[in-house]
């Protein structure tokens, strides 16, 4: 399973995003590798899911072959929480 | 290891926008030749291109745009507003701007990853809110 974070640069919001969903997933036992990238080049990286803020996620409605999940903020615990673990009991 | 400077770290800064309150963050860095003004206007130019996700929590933003040549050396500034202010969006409101500067795509990053741990404990957003002297926002940061 590769996850990518997405921020306008990849390398700034999609780091905090990044190291944010790392802990989840280590906590919670599941299985992810995880990356960053930029709105602009995201859908041409492999990976199996794509998690980006909602005004990015827009630029790349539709066009995107694998799942994509919308954050509102990239550093609150409780909503990305929620989020990675609804994606992983969905997969 | 210093993530901060001290001189980069400024409290109850008085400002009446969004912009100004980066811009102001902004030269705390350019007076120490960190960065050229152009950087910041790319980020007031990378918030209207790409909308608020720059805000990563409540009232706190991380302001950034895409490494280039403005940056000297990677660097970082943290301003906290006297009073939150409406940031590009009318509901979207900060009060704490972290501006970062990235020359490249990995000499940021340990600064970056020491302070985004220190801010995913649990109230330190709070604490640097209510902080008065930016000594104490600089102990919280850096140890």
């Amino acid at each position: 399973m590769k996850i990518q974070t997405v921020c306008g640069f990849g390398c700034g919001s999609s780091l905090m995003l990044k190291m944010n969903m790392e802990k989840i997933i280590k906590d919670n036992n599941f299985e992810a590798e995880l990356f960053c990238g930029d709105v602009g080049t995201c859908l041409s990286n492999p990976c199996d899911a794509i998690f980006i803020s909602r005004e990015l996620a827009e630029r790349i409605e539709g066009r995107a072959q694998v799942p994509v999940v919308v954050i509102d903020n990239f550093m609150n615990k409780q909503e990305v929480e929620e989020k990675v673990l609804n994606f992983f009991k969905n997969i | 290891m210093e993530c901060i400077k001290l001189d980069h770290i400024k409290t109850n800064v008085e400002v009446d926008s969004w912009e100004d309150a980066i811009y102001f963050a902004g030269e705390l860095l350019e007076k120490d030749e960190l960065i050229d003004h152009i950087y910041t206007d790319n980020i007031i130019q990378a918030v209207k291109e790409f909308g608020t996700y720059m805000v990563l929590l409540p009232e706190f933003v991380l302001a950034h745009s895409a490494p280039c040549s403005a940056v000297k050396e990677s660097s970082m500034s943290l301003i906290t507003l006297k009073k939150k202010l409406p940031f590009y969006k009318d509901d979207v409101f900060v009060s704490v701007i972290l501006f970062m500067a990235c020359k490249d795509k990995t000499s940021h990053m340990e600064n970056l990853k020491k302070i985004a741990e220190k801010l995913m404990i649990d109230g330190t957003i709070e604490k640097i809110k209510t902080s008065q002297d930016s000594l104490d926002i600089y102990k919280l940061l850096n140890e």
